[in-house]
């Protein structure tokens, strides 16, 4: 608890420097800090827990996996995202590696919303904007719940998942379905069906030959066709115009989008 | 969301007209004319009076110029012939089998009864003309084994079991028509043309009127005579070569069945007419070229109405019996074209159904899971 009160204190001390000036500061924490909860919306054997769990899966991966919450009221929906990323490139406790790589989930309770980012090689690999988006649905509804514990229990299980994607080369991205093998064969059942159908209808018309002419080509003698009158009216002419949709996000083509400080991130409300 | 404009054709230069709000005119890109909207109205109603009264005067013409078949050349008596000619009637199906004195019928070639009965040769309707047989009794024995080959829902107890019960060679009896369809029609025909101005995909559908008028003459359309043979099978052995059609000889006769018309021109001329019509409108639609869409709008088809032939025309008719069933097979005997229906094998159609799905669904699956 002495522990933790201290690590709480120096975070907070921080984050008053950041959120005074929002400009790049030190974030200092001991070493094996990956949990900053302030405002103790964990217990701390909840606390203890989650900061194992999230030490382990930054270590195996070596990539960090934090959050951070706060309850500053300067931090808003608007700013949360500079002040997100101005927080983990300030602070030396924040990624893993000196390529500080990394994924940080922060929390504003004043504003009930979160910014989640991904910054560095691995972590930009790994948490595709596709990712981010399939990993955010599964912990808003529960922060919305005030169901912290296991919201951000989520967001860790969720993380060792997508890292555990990332490493076998596989990243979870627009195009990854965990149900893409009930997709695919569903759409191969269909066209496997169609086709089926189709060649045995050809087989089938092969047994039955006998059926009634309704033309006389073969009686026609083509060189003494005689046509004689040839020419065409223009009548009218309709013009239709359609706005062409266009692709909305860059999220749709797959990957991930990062911007000119490294950064690739995904915010909402809960 | 999709809009839709009409344009109409400038009357000077068939420029594309396009209303000017200001003026209230409709004004050409090209050549400035204007005119108001009531002014091309009335010049469309106008166009559109003229064809409707071409169409009328080309229906009004085609009704005082029908024309009706020539059948003057179908009283031939048989005459000192018919003393050579035996007649056999099938007590079954009612069908009046013929041959010459040296040629017995012991068994209807149509329904396969094994009893026909002699009757009274009439010694009317001698054929005009016809056209001899040209491949053998064995050469349809093989035929019909070829015509197995590749048939994939064929049960294996009809190819295993099935005897020929019946193969007979059989001159049957043909109408045939020579006419000219004296043609006017009326198609409406498309084109589009798409293309992208900025966000929007912008498509023109232009409509047109394309008159074609034309004469297609036709010889020799041939309608099966015979009210025991099936129609299906007898059009299905078409085309027969009339380049080799001979006048009629009882030299053609000796070894072949052969049988007398039951279904008289008169009842036949229609389902000659029929396909005459249907390829002249054939003919001219295949001489519509660079539309996207052609449909008829108006058609007026005349048949100048000529000769009618009576005519033999060689077939060999096989008959087999399967699970107590007669299956009954037609081949050109003078071109080899083989037809018929074949039962189908419930369990194999099934078993390549499903094969065929699986092993696709397999493959295919499997593709789409690399892929995705």
């Amino acid at each position: 608890m002495k522990n933790r009160l201290f690590k709480i204190s120096a975070l907070s001390l921080v984050l008053a420097v950041v959120f005074s000036f929002f400009a790049v500061t030190v974030f200092a924490a001991p070493e094996g800090t990956y949990v900053y909860d302030p405002v103790y919306l964990l217990n701390d054997a909840e606390y203890n827990e989650l900061n194992s769990l999230a030490a382990e899966v930054s270590e195996k991966y070596g990539c960090a996996v934090h959050f951070v919450v706060t309850d500053d009221t300067s931090v808003n929906y608007d700013n949360i995202q500079q002040y997100s990323e101005d927080l983990y490139l300030s602070s030396d406790s924040l990624g893993y590696g000196p390529g500080k790589d990394g994924v940080m989930l922060v929390l504003s309770i004043y504003d009930r919303c979160y910014w989640l980012l991904a910054y560095g090689e691995k972590g930009n690999y790994a948490f595709t904007d596709y990712a981010k988006d399939w990993m955010s649905e599964h912990f808003v509804d529960e922060f919305g719940d005030d169901d912290w514990y296991d919201g951000f229990k989520d967001y860790i299980t969720d993380c060792d998942y997508i890292l555990g994607e990332a490493a076998k080369g596989t990243p979870v991205d627009i195009y990854y379905n965990e149900d893409v093998g009930v997709e695919a064969y569903g759409i191969a059942l269909i066209i496997g069906l169609i086709i089926a159908l189709i060649v045995c209808s050809v087989f089938r018309a092969q047994m039955k030959t006998a059926a009634t002419a309704t033309r006389a080509a073969d009686y026609l003698d083509r060189t003494m066709v005689d046509i004689t009158n040839r020419h065409q009216l223009f009548r009218f002419s309709t013009v239709s115009r359609t706005k062409i949709e266009t692709q909305s996000s860059s999220s749709s083509r797959g990957g991930t989008t990062v911007n000119s400080r490294g950064f690739s991130g995904k915010g909402g409300k809960f | 969301m999709a809009t839709q404009v009409t344009n109409y054709q400038c009357p000077a230069c068939t420029g594309p007209l396009h209303f000017v709000g200001e003026s209230g005119l409709l004004e050409c890109d090209y050549c400035q004319s204007r005119y108001a909207v009531e002014e091309i109205d009335r010049e469309y109603a106008a166009k559109n009076a003229q064809a409707a009264e071409n169409f009328e005067k080309a229906q009004q013409t085609a009704a005082e110029e029908e024309t009706f078949w020539d059948m003057s050349g179908l009283s031939n008596q048989w005459g000192e012939d018919g003393k050579k000619m035996r007649v056999y009637i099938c007590p079954s199906c009612a069908a009046e089998i013929i041959c010459d004195e040296t040629t017995a019928a012991t068994s209807c070639p149509y329904c396969a009864n094994p009893t026909v009965v002699p009757g009274q040769f009439g010694g009317d309707l001698k054929p005009d003309y016809v056209i001899p047989f040209k491949l053998s009794h064995e050469d349809a024995k093989n035929a019909l084994k070829n015509y197995y080959k590749g048939k994939r829902f064929l049960p294996n107890e009809f190819t295993a079991k099935n005897k020929i019960s019946e193969l007979k060679g059989v001159y049957v009896p043909f109408w045939l028509f020579d006419c000219t369809a004296d043609v006017n029609i009326v198609f409406e025909g498309t084109t589009v043309m798409s293309a992208r101005q900025g966000e929007y995909q912008v498509t023109t559908t232009s409509y047109y009127d394309i008159f074609r008028s034309g004469r297609v003459p036709f010889t020799n359309i041939p309608v099966d005579a015979s009210k025991n043979m099936p129609d299906t099978h007898m059009d299905a052995i078409e085309p027969f070569d009339f380049g080799q059609m001979k006048p009629f000889s009882m030299s053609y006769l000796p070894g072949f069945l052969a049988e007398r018309y039951g279904q008289s021109a008169e009842e036949s001329v229609e389902r000659a007419e029929l396909r005459a019509e249907n390829t002249s409108v054939d003919v001219m639609r295949q001489d519509v070229v660079g539309f996207a869409g052609c449909n008829i709008k108006h058609k007026n088809i005349r048949l100048e109405r000529g000769k009618v032939k009576y005519a033999l025309l060689p077939v060999y008719m096989l008959t087999t019996k399967y699970n107590g069933q007669n299956y009954l097979f037609a081949m050109n005997g003078q071109t080899g074209k083989f037809v018929g229906n074949l039962p189908v094998s419930k369990k194999k159609y099934w078993t390549y159904f499903l094969g065929i799905a699986a092993s696709v669904t397999a493959v295919l699956g499997t593709a789409l899971m690399i892929l995705l």
